[in-house]
C-alpha cells in the first residue's frame, strides 16, 4: 500500500421518489396487497450522466455538488413490465416491505431486513450470478408504511453493502482522462454509447485500443480497468455502487490490487475519474458484514394531492 | 378534457403558417426530442384519455427530477448540443434563438387568473408524522461504517417533473409542472408557483389534474402558445432559417424557459 493511500469513502445516495409512486402504492394497496405484508419485488435506478450540463454551469458558478440520485416511480412497482431504458442509467432490483401499521413500520428489525439482502448478493457473488448480470449487486430494499386515511406516507431505504475487511484503500483520484489518455477515455465512450444499454459494472482492456467488455469476459492476461456507471458527482469519492463491485473483485477474481474507472457523463466527460484501489490480502470465507440503510426515515405528507376535499379547494 | 374529446383533431399542417402542430407532428416532434435527449421519455396514455391521432405508447413526454436551478434550455443533451456544432449552419434550429427575443416573446403570455391561495405550507396539524422519526435507528454498525462518506458539500435544490401533452384544442404541445423541495418531499401546487417568477405566477399558470395521470399539477397555459411560436417561426424565415416541425418542441421548451426561468435559480 503506498503512503498516500486512505480509506476509500464512497458517496450514498439522495433517494427520490417521484410522487406517482405513492398513487401507484396506494392503488395496489387498495387492489392487490390489501392486508398482505410479504414482500414485492421493485426496482428502481440511477443514472451517470442526466444532468450533464446543470452540473457544468453548477461547477462553473462554484455552487454546490448536486446528489447522486436514486429514484423510483409507479413504473417501479411494475417489474414485470421492461424497464425503460435511459442512456447510462442502472436498473437495480429492490424489495419492497408495505407494512400495515406505523407500529410495524418502526419495530421491524432493520439489521435482519438488510442482512437478507446482503445474504441474497454475497450469494449472488459467490455462486457467479452477479458476473453474469451486475446489476444484482445493486439490490435495494425499502421500507414503507402508507397511512391511507391521511394520505401520510413513511419510508425508508437501504442499498445494502458488504464491508471489505479491512477496508478497501485507494490512492487520491485521477481525472480519467490524465489517468488513462484523453483518447482512449473518448474510445469508451464511444464504444458505450453505441451499446442499446451499458451494464452497470464493467471492464476495459487496455491495449493499443481500449475495449469494453462484460465482466464474466475478465481474464488475468494483459491490463484491465474495472469500471462502474457513477451516479456520484464528487471528484475525490466514488458513489455508493462501487463498494459490492469491490468485494466481487476480491472474491472472485482474488485481486489484491486493482484500477477502477468511476465512468461519468457529467461536465464534458471530464469528470470521470480513476482511483487505485487496495483490497484485503485474503478472501473472505462468511459472508461480511453489510451497513447501507439511509441516516434517517423519510415521511411525505400528500393530504393535499390526494384529499378530495382539499383538492376542491385548491382547483380553479 | 372535454376540449379534447369534443374537436377534432387537426389533419393538415399548418405549422409554418400558424404555428400549431398536428398530432403526428407532435410526434414527430417528441421523438426527435426523445432522440436528442434521452432523458425525456414517451409514456402511453391513460386508456379512459385517449386522443385522437396520438399512438397509444406515444402520448406525452416526461422528464423526472430535474433539479430546479437548472434551465430548461440546459436540457438538451451533449450529444444534442454537439451535434449543434456538427451540423451545418442553417440546419439545426436551437443555435439561432437569442434569449433576448425569446424574452420579448415572453411578453406575450397571457393574463389568466388562478387561485392565489395563502402559501400555509407548514401550518397544517395533519403535517406531523405520527412515527417519531428520529427515534428509529439501524444498529451501531452503521454509524461506525468508515467507507460512509458524511458531510460534503451537498445541496438537495427543489425538483420538477415535467410533462408535455398535446393539447387537441389549442393544437399546441402543454407544459405540467409537479415539484419536490429540497427533502424530496413534494411541493402543493401553491408551493410550485413560488418558482415561478412572479411577473407570470397569475398569469399563466394554472392548476387541474393531469388527464394521463389524475395527479393535479400546475401547467403553462396554452391559449397564446400558437401565437408565440408562430413568431418565432415568423422570425427564423425572415432570417433565411428553414424551421423543421420536428423541431418544435425544442423551440417550444425554449421559449417557455424564457417565459418561466423558474426551473433556474
Amino acid at each position: 500500500m503506498s503512503e498516500d493511500n486512505k480509506i476509500l469513502q464512497y458517496q450514498p445516495f439522495s433517494t427520490s421518489v417521484s410522487v406517482d409512486f405513492w398513487f401507484e402504492l396506494t392503488k395496489k394497496k387498495l387492489e392487490e396487497y390489501k392486508l398482505s405484508e410479504a414482500p414485492v419485488y421493485i426496482r428502481g435506478q440511477y443514472n451517470a450522466s442526466q444532468f450533464a450540463a446543470l452540473q457544468e454551469t453548477q461547477a462553473a458558478e462554484g455552487k454546490a455538488q448536486l446528489p447522486a440520485v436514486f429514484q423510483i416511480d409507479s413504473e417501479s412497482l411494475h417489474h414485470e413490465k421492461p424497464a425503460q431504458g435511459v442512456q447510462f442509467s442502472c436498473v437495480s432490483p429492490g424489495v419492497l416491505h408495505n407494512t400495515n401499521t406505523s407500529e410495524t413500520f418502526a419495530s421491524l428489525d432493520k439489521v435482519v431486513l438488510l442482512d437478507k439482502v446482503a445474504a441474497q448478493i454475497w450469494s449472488d457473488i459467490e455462486s457467479g450470478k452477479a458476473i453474469e448480470d451486475s446489476s444484482r449487486l445493486n439490490r435495494f430494499l425499502l421500507l414503507t408504511f402508507a397511512d391511507l386515511k391521511k394520505h401520510h406516507f413513511y419510508y425508508w431505504f437501504a442499498f445494502p453493502a458488504l464491508q471489505l475487511n479491512p477496508a478497501a484503500t485507494a490512492t487520491p483520484s485521477i481525472p480519467a482522462d490524465q489517468a488513462l489518455g484523453a483518447d482512449r477515455i473518448d474510445s469508451i465512450r464511444e464504444q458505450l454509447s453505441s451499446q442499446s444499454s451499458v451494464e452497470p459494472f464493467f471492464l476495459i482492456h487496455l491495449g493499443d485500443r481500449p475495449t469494453v467488455k462484460k465482466i464474466s469476459e475478465y481474464n488475468a492476461e494483459g491490463e484491465t480497468v474495472f469500471a462502474f456507471l457513477d451516479p456520484c458527482y464528487l471528484t475525490p469519492h466514488p458513489g455508493w455502487p462501487l463498494r459490492n463491485f469491490l468485494t466481487l473483485i476480491s472474491q472472485k477474481f482474488q485481486l489484491k490490487s486493482c484500477k477502477i474507472l468511476c465512468y461519468r457523463e457529467h461536465h464534458a466527460e471530464r469528470s470521470s475519474i480513476v482511483i487505485d484501489v487496495t483490497l484485503p490480502s485474503t478472501t473472505s470465507q462468511n459472508q461480511p458484514k453489510a451497513v447501507g440503510w439511509e441516516k434517517k426515515a423519510n415521511f411525505v405528507n400528500l393530504s393535499k394531492q390526494m384529499d378530495p376535499a382539499k383538492l376542491m379547494s385548491a382547483s380553479v | 378534457d372535454l376540449s379534447n374529446m369534443m374537436t377534432n383533431p387537426l389533419s393538415t399542417s399548418k405549422f409554418l403558417e400558424e404555428g400549431v402542430l398536428t398530432p403526428e407532428e407532435f410526434v414527430a416532434a417528441g421523438d426527435l426530442l426523445v432522440l436528442k435527449t434521452p432523458s425525456w421519455t414517451w409514456q402511453p396514455g391513460n386508456p379512459k384519455m385517449l386522443q385522437k391521432g396520438l399512438p397509444k405508447d406515444k402520448h406525452y413526454i416526461v422528464i423526472k427530477n430535474v433539479p430546479s436551478s437548472m434551465r430548461i434550455s440546459a436540457l438538451e443533451s451533449r450529444s444534442a448540443l454537439s451535434e449543434n456544432r456538427e451540423i451545418e449552419d442553417g440546419e439545426w434550429i436551437a443555435t439561432h434563438i437569442n434569449e433576448s427575443a425569446l424574452s420579448e416573446e415572453a411578453e406575450d403570455i397571457p393574463e389568466i387568473p388562478t387561485t392565489n391561495e395563502k402559501r400555509d405550507t407548514n401550518s397544517d396539524d395533519d403535517n406531523i408524522p405520527e412515527i417519531d422519526l428520529d427515534s428509529l435507528t439501524v444498529g451501531d454498525a452503521e454509524n461506525e461504517d468508515e467507507g460512509t462518506l458524511r458531510n460534503t458539500n451537498i445541496v438537495r435544490t427543489r425538483t420538477y417533473d415535467l410533462s408535455i401533452c398535446y393539447d387537441q384544442y389549442h393544437q399546441t404541445p402543454r407544459l405540467w409542472l409537479f415539484g419536490y423541495d429540497e427533502n424530496g418531499k413534494a411541493l402543493t401546487p401553491e408551493q410550485v408557483l413560488e418558482d415561478i417568477s412572479q411577473e407570470h405566477v397569475n398569469k399563466t399558470v394554472t392548476i387541474a389534474s393531469h388527464p394521463h395521470t389524475g395527479i393535479p399539477q400546475a401547467y403553462i397555459h396554452p391559449c397564446k402558445h400558437a401565437l408565440v411560436m408562430k413568431k418565432i417561426i415568423g422570425r427564423m424565415v425572415d432570417s433565411g432559417k428553414t424551421p423543421r416541425v420536428d423541431q418544435y418542441l425544442f423551440l417550444f421548451l425554449k421559449f417557455l424557459h424564457a417565459a418561466i426561468p423558474t426551473i433556474e435559480r
